[in-house]
């Protein structure tokens, strides 16, 4: 088929049919190679997202069929009003930014431990990875057998070096629980920290560090002046990540503690499987799910302003 | 303070620092070793103690002979294996399209989704996705399994080649493109033996999550022939009483496929996933 | 049957099978064979909590199930082992999908909530009429029954009663086992003055509900009344004297806590931190129940010393009656099948190797300690009230944690549950509007 200029004048169907042939020749690649990942995104992650939000606008509780339909915003005026939600919420937010400012802090020091030229250092490195590889069914097993308060191997070693007087029930008690929880699962998370900022730190290049070192700055200098700059991306990368990760789980806290003693883990991820499984009532679930993915889209949204906000402010100062 | 005495106290503070920190990661795996090899009179004591004067394999060969552990382990080796293969497939090309071929109307835009997908509760997709392998006929299939988990892997696959591919000097594809070699096998040719450490440490990434899966593991099967390891692990701590000695065996059978892995491409690891996540 | 709304899940499947084909990977393959019905070769698929290499007492149930299997070639049972909190998702995952087994274990409190959800199948005209019917205890066919219908095939009874280790009660002078709550603290004091920790409560998991209910019901009050109209409300609320009925169980909890009876920590205790608790001599007494001869098989040396009595009650001698069931699920396609098994299930022959000192049948009483302590007390059993009790038991533990916790007085606390009673009875549409 020719395209040129005077097929363009005298008939106008045609062009048009060969800028949709065109455009199919230019990027039929993009699609063929991007399809399969969208297809799986759409239909076993989008698709679900849909149908869950289509299901807290409805009366879906397994033990009531005669009454499901259409009910509005009642799902979520019930989740509001008579769930104690913002307690849950809260426990989220302690349970999120307790778990990721201790995987971050963990991790870099880790990792900058690491960057050092010390003898060892892939020996350290191996062992600094284990608690990753431990799948989180089987950390919360192994926790919950160090911490137990009548055999537990941790309760006895403090008690034997006298930093305790009696067994302590870390996972059982209202107030230790959230602690307990949140140090574990910085045990199994700072790992995946440790190795990327590690990679980063190593992307340092070279001569900024012997010019900073040449400067007479201090090693702390030297850090935040010099090497964190470079850490920026992947710190920006792991927190998103881990945020919405943190924020969003379930099993972890629901393998240790249930959501419990009382209600204090519970979380919204704990509340959503309580009412669907324990109330059977899914139309709630449903809503308590859309309210939680609104939070994070809101907090991400908050925290994208202010960054824009504060990258305004700090601009007119030249950067060194 | 002269350079070479700064160097020792740095050096020492270094070598305490990371032996503490490998106390925090090995302690509970060497509670869990040191529990399974106790004799059960040891297990349960006022005075529990990291050595034992008699091990025994003893619960080990319980899980083994007793138990269709093995099965169950054979199920989530094919299943995780497979997932890594489909999961890399796909995030391979779909990383390559955003890296390269972005100029296609909604590719680039992709990239965001992935990391927005990431928004969504795993423990409300139990029920929509159950719903959908039903429909589909695909419970207690290792396929229904398989496809459940590389959706949940391909975002984060992507997101990490994407980044690692974004990296490669465009100039290395155009040498081969001249030759007149297609998009696909330049994929092939090019760009996976260049980024190998990068696919390898995704690859774990993808067989350590399915592996340790836990939650769709037990809700998309029902068949104990079909059953994975990581949801089996609750079949040990028995109805009536919990048998930490079993219990602890069986997780230290359920990590061990996972660090033989690491171990063997463990010279990628620093240099891959890492590398490529952060750009 | 609840069944959702296809259309949009239909769009789901199309994308993914887009997806799937463009997966270039085809489904047959994979797919595991299901059973076959190449001969008249009937397989019935049963979802238990019961690992065969777990305890004895799982072991004797598993042995019983292949006994049957080994008589009866053509009608084989295919147990699918998952602990109950397992069974209880996927029971519900599968019930709006069609893909329930034929039958599963299930706890007391599930068998109304099964029943609201229409997924079980009456069972009355099998059984009415059958000469073995009359071997079950009549107290265990109340409790499977729903609106006159038997809902589901009682498999052991658990009655609840109090155990005590008679050697810890000598050293501390105790001759008698409490008879009353006010004799059950002062035994308690008597044994801590001797450093014995006197009692064991749990504060989660199943168990913990059910120990709750049995000393709610000795209180003379219950969970949830059945009012006129025939739905469900708890009273506490408006009713004075059943508030301080309920006021004065958890009283009991706090005074034991207070006295030192029973500590924190045992809050967060579960059934089977109880269980070895006791079975290890560590607590002198407790709420337990026939499962715990099982234990004096094992190697726990302070199981001989046990002996039991009634619940020590104030006001009722009433305790709970547990009744663990098979239910049968609507649609399985061999009922007559299931029924024969389940028939020869609570038949001595079964009974007597499967739940020897737990059994439902009249027959199968052991001459023991175990077999005639508990038999007798089965009449004085009561089961959970009829309504969909696993949101009301999840509130149930919340309420002893807080007592036992310091967290609320017994009075708050009888408040704080009664309305979240009445709350989830309304939310499963169970709540009479009557006061």
């Amino acid at each position: 088929m020719g395209i040129g200029p005077q097929s363009l004048t005298r008939n106008p169907s045609v062009p048009r049919r060969s800028k949709v042939w065109t455009f199919i020749r230019e990027y039929y690649v993009a699609y063929v190679f991007s399809g399969p990942a969208i297809l799986f995104l759409v239909g076993l992650l989008f698709v679900p997202m849909v149908y869950v939000f289509y299901l807290s606008f409805r009366q879906v509780n397994l033990l009531l069929p005669a009454a499901h339909g259409f009910v509005g915003w009642q799902n979520y005026l019930y989740v509001l009003q008579s769930e104690p939600f913002w307690l849950y919420v809260r426990h989220d937010v302690v349970w999120t930014l307790g778990s990721v400012l201790g995987e971050y802090a963990v991790g870099m020091t880790t990792a900058v431990l690491l960057d050092q030229k010390i003898v060892g250092r892939a020996f350290f490195r191996g062992i600094i990875i284990v608690p990753w590889l431990v799948p989180i069914a089987v950390a919360s097993v192994v926790w919950t057998w160090i911490l137990d308060p009548s055999y537990g191997i941790l309760d006895y070693l403090l008690k034997q070096i006298g930093l305790m007087p009696t067994a302590v029930d870390w996972l059982g008690t209202p107030s230790l629980a959230m602690l307990s929880i949140i140090f574990i699962n910085i045990w199994r998370s700072f790992p995946l920290y440790t190795l990327m900022l590690l990679a980063s730190l190593q992307a340092v290049p070279k001569d900024e560090i012997d010019a900073a070192l040449i400067d007479g700055a201090t090693a702390f200098q030297r850090f935040w002046m010099v090497k964190f700059p470079y850490l920026k991306i992947a710190s920006i990368v792991l927190v998103g990540l881990n945020v919405m990760w943190v924020f969003n789980n379930f099993s972890f806290i629901w393998l240790l503690t249930t959501g419990g003693p009382i209600t204090a883990t519970t979380t919204p991820a704990i509340e959503i499987y309580q009412e669907a499984f324990q109330s059977f009532n899914f139309g709630d679930a449903a809503a308590l799910a859309v309210l939680m993915i609104l939070l994070l889209f809101v907090t991400f949204a908050i925290v994208r302003a202010l960054f824009a906000v504060w990258q305004k402010v700090r601009a007119p100062r030249p950067i060194a | 303070m002269s350079f070479v005495v700064r160097r020792r106290v740095t050096s020492t503070v270094t070598y305490v620092l990371l032996g503490l920190f490998s106390i925090y990661c090995l302690f509970p795996v060497a509670w869990m070793v040191s529990t399974a090899i106790k004799p059960a009179s040891q297990v349960r004591t006022d005075h529990p103690s990291f050595f034992t004067g008699h091990p025994t394999l003893i619960n080990f060969l319980t899980v083994l002979e007793h138990t269709q552990y093995l099965m169950y382990a054979r199920n989530s080796l094919i299943v995780s294996a497979f997932t890594t293969l489909l999961s890399l497939t796909i995030s391979v090309f779909a990383a390559y399209a955003i890296v390269r071929l972005s100029q296609a109307p909604g590719v680039r835009q992709l990239g965001s989704l992935l990391l927005v997908s990431q928004a969504t509760p795993p423990v409300l997709l139990v029920i929509p996705i159950f719903f959908i392998m039903s429909d589909l006929n695909l419970l207690n299939t290792y396929f229904g399994l398989i496809i459940t988990y590389t959706a949940l892997g391909v975002p984060v696959c992507t997101w990490f080649l994407r980044s690692y591919l974004s990296n490669i000097p465009e100039d290395i594809e155009e040498a081969a493109r001249i030759d007149g070699c297609s998009r696909v096998s330049l994929v092939f040719r090019v760009i996976l033996p260049i980024s190998l450490p990068s696919v390898v440490a995704t690859g774990v990434y993808a067989f350590v999550l399915a592996w340790g899966s836990f939650t769709f593991g037990y809700t998309l099967v029902s068949s104990n022939a079909m059953r994975l390891v990581t949801p089996a692990l609750s079949l040990f701590t028995g109805l009536w009483t919990v048998e930490w000695g079993l219990l602890m065996a069986a997780a230290v059978l359920n990590v061990i496929p996972v660090a033989i892995l690491y171990i063997v491409v463990q010279k990628y690891i620093v240099g891959g996933l890492v590398a490529g996540a952060i750009k | 049957m609840a069944r959702f709304p296809r259309v949009q899940r239909k769009a789901t499947v199309l994308g993914l099978a887009a997806a799937l084909t463009l997966g270039g990977l085809g489904t047959g393959f994979m797919r595991v064979p299901a059973a076959t019905s190449a001969s008249k070769k009937v397989v019935l698929t049963l979802w238990w909590p019961n690992a065969a290499n777990g305890d004895p007492s799982e072991v004797a149930v598993y042995d019983a199930l292949q006994l049957w299997n080994k008589n009866n070639p053509n009608i084989q049972v295919q147990p699918t082992v998952m602990p109950y909190s397992q069974i209880q998702t996927k029971v519900t995952l599968a019930a709006t999908t069609h893909q329930l087994p034929d039958m599963a274990v299930t706890l007391p409190g599930l068998i109304s909530q099964y029943y609201d959800m229409h997924i079980l199948d009456n069972l009355s005209p099998y059984l009415n009429g059958w000469a073995g019917k009359s071997q079950v205890y009549k107290a265990v066919w109340r409790a499977v029954t729903i609106d006159g219908k038997i809902m589901a095939m009682p498999q052991y009874t658990d009655v609840r009663a109090l155990l005590y280790h008679t050697n810890d009660f000598a050293k501390a002078g105790i001759k008698t086992p409490p008879k009353t709550w006010t004799q059950l603290i002062a035994d308690g004091l008597k044994l801590k003055q001797k450093g014995i920790a006197p009692y064991g409560i749990t504060g989660t998991g199943v168990r913990e509900p059910q120990e709750l209910f049995a000393y709610i019901v000795e209180s003379g009050t219950n969970i949830a009344n059945r009012m006129p109209d025939g739905k469900y409300r708890n009273i506490w609320a408006t009713n004075s004297a059943a508030l301080k009925d309920a006021t004065a169980v958890f009283q009991l909890y706090a005074t034991m806590r207070k006295d030192g009876l029973i500590t924190a920590q045992q809050a967060s205790w579960h059934w089977k931190n109880l269980d070895s608790n006791f079975g290890l001599g560590n607590i002198a007494m407790a709420q337990e129940g026939p499962w715990m001869a099982t234990y004096s098989l094992k190697n726990y040396p302070q199981m001989k010393n046990v002996a039991i009595a009634p619940l020590p009650t104030d006001n009722k001698p009433v305790t709970f009656l547990e009744v663990n069931t098979m239910s049968v699920f609507k649609g399985a396609k061999h009922i007559k099948d299931i029924v024969k098994f389940l028939k020869w299930w609570v038949s001595p022959a079964a009974q007597k190797i499967a739940y020897p000192s737990e059994s439902v049948n009249v027959h199968v009483v052991p001459n023991t300690k175990w077999g005639l302590g508990f038999a007798k007390l089965i009449n004085t059993g009561r089961p959970f009230p009829d309504v969909s009790m696993s949101s009301i038991e999840q509130q149930m533990m919340y309420a002893v944690q807080y007592v036992v916790l310091n967290q609320k007085t017994p009075q708050a606390t009888a408040l704080w549950l009664s309305q979240q009673v009445n709350s989830d009875l309304q939310a499963s549409g169970e709540l009479s509007p009557q006061k």
